[in-house]
């Protein structure tokens, strides 16, 4: 079983450079293959987005997951299914507005993990900071073409608002790349969630290097 | 300095018709504590403040940035494009930190190296440009480059701020030609940005005729803040006084101060 309050303490700092899963973006490369490139070039947190295939096939990539991620001290998240987040024993499961409510999902989950949330309006976000959410996800921040379902850019003002009205660490979302990152860690951001920049990459390693390096640039070069 | 030295009145410091009675612009990065930062800023006399946008965090009570502790009344707040390694990331700060009411000043910094944080030219040209055409008041920090300042000005920029040598490198002026050029096509205020170690850099950039010094690490990182902050406040003035009084030419060859002319004999 985790310990999530030693989760919490470092968790702004596990969310730097946080890096979804997404089979279809990923040109014939398994999951684990793109999980440990990401990971060598210095992803801090990664999220197992499964959202086709089976169960079975779920908790075999999952295990290989969460094997790589301990290893490395890297948190390691399921997307929307708490019972598949349970089953794993992942550090955490984070759920967006059509999934279990936080309340009834932090019924299930107890202590024993972190619940990111993804909420669609400001509101909603100090909302999720009351009901319990250990982390936000906000955006899009420039607009996805990985999600079909994002909506329009919020831009990183709404990071600025967001991280002015909680005190929850948050991650930007959606259309962010090295050239763009640095923003949304000025504006208050913990770190940046990206899928197709990492995941699609000729050299996932190198991509995941690159962010990293705009992101500590912003945090060390903002004086 | 305006009306304490004999029969020497000052012009003010005009930025894009705001008045400025100090010349001395302040940063707030690398302070030990808040306590030590407004203790500097009122020795300096300080008007004017640069703050990167990662610190700003003025609506939340938990916050941990050291500037809630700052009576933003008291001082004019140019917040900073700092951390921006391109032209893009600059202007989506700028327009973020309009949109958060704090300011359409936005001291423009393009710097993609992190070893020299040498500005990008190309990208501060293109930032500016279009920040100037939003209708900010930009305040660019430059290479010591004439052309490119001239440039620049002509895009509409409130001000230019070549670097007297690498931020927080305390190198001060090693050769200050350059910005002396940029000080002569200046049709905006010049002022001297970054490297500045000493109170002698600050007295030798306002001698050549800079309107102003921006100063950060010399002040942060001096082992008394406020004291170093003073100290700066008197170079800069006497550099100032100096420049206003009109310094006499190097000549090659010495001039004898006592002239021989009507020597009795």
């Amino acid at each position: 079983m985790n310990d999530v309050r030693a989760t919490r303490d470092r968790l702004r700092a596990n969310l730097n450079l946080y890096v979804l899963t997404d089979r279809q973006l990923a040109r014939g490369r398994g999951e684990s293959e793109v999980v440990e490139a990401a990971i060598a070039g210095g992803a801090t947190a990664i999220q197992l987005r499964w959202k086709t295939g089976s169960m079975r096939e779920a908790l075999i990539v999952g295990r290989e997951l969460k094997q790589i991620c301990a290893r490395s001290g890297v948190l390691f998240v399921v997307n929307d299914r708490i019972d598949l987040a349970l089953a794993l024993d992942a550090d955490g499961v984070h759920l967006g507005d059509e999934d279990l409510p936080l309340p009834e999902a932090r019924k299930i989950v107890g202590e024993r993990m972190l619940i990111g949330y993804s909420p669609p309006t400001l509101a909603e976000a100090i909302e999720a900071e009351r009901l319990g959410a250990d982390y936000l996800g906000i955006g899009p921040v420039y607009g996805t073409s990985t999600k079909a379902d994002a909506g329009a850019a919020v831009g990183i003002e709404r990071i600025a608002a967001v991280s002015r009205a909680v005190s929850i660490p948050i991650v930007g979302i959606g259309g962010i790349t090295a050239a763009n990152a640095a923003p949304v860690v000025l504006a208050g951001a913990a770190g940046v969630a990206v899928i197709s920049s990492i995941v699609a990459a000729d050299d996932v390693r190198e991509a995941a290097r690159q962010l990293r390096d705009a992101l500590g640039f912003a945090e060390t070069h903002s004086v | 300095m305006q009306q304490s030295q004999n029969d020497v009145v000052d012009t003010p410091l005009i930025i894009a018709g705001r008045e400025f009675s100090s010349r001395l612009i302040l940063g707030t990065g690398k302070y030990r504590n808040s306590e030590e930062m407004l203790g500097a800023f009122e020795a300096a006399g300080a008007q004017m403040i640069t703050v990167a946008l990662r610190r700003i965090d003025f609506d939340d009570p938990k916050s941990r940035s050291i500037l809630e502790d700052v009576d933003w009344t008291r001082y004019a707040i140019l917040p900073n494009t700092a951390g921006c390694q391109t032209a893009d990331e600059a202007v989506r700060v700028a327009r973020l930190a309009r949109s958060m009411g704090l300011s359409d000043w936005i001291k423009l910094e393009v710097i993609p190296d992190a070893k020299y944080l040498l500005p990008d030219p190309i990208g501060t040209l293109e930032a500016a440009e279009l920040l100037v055409n939003e209708g900010f008041t930009v305040l660019p920090y430059i290479n010591a480059d004439p052309v490119l300042a001239k440039r620049l000005q002509e895009v509409g920029t409130a001000t230019v701020m070549p670097l007297a040598s690498p931020i927080g490198s305390g190198q001060g002026m090693p050769d200050y030609r350059q910005i002396q050029i940029i000080i002569e096509q200046a049709t905006v205020p010049v002022v001297v940005d970054a490297g500045i170690g000493a109170p002698s850099d600050a007295a030798l950039a306002m001698e050549i005729g800079a309107d102003a010094c921006l100063v950060n690490t010399a002040i942060a990182r001096a082992a008394n803040p406020a004291a170093m902050a003073r100290a700066m406040r008197m170079g800069l003035d006497a550099g100032r006084l100096a420049y206003v009084a009109g310094r006499i030419p190097k000549l090659p060859y010495a001039s004898a101060s006592s002239p021989l002319e009507g020597v009795v004999r």
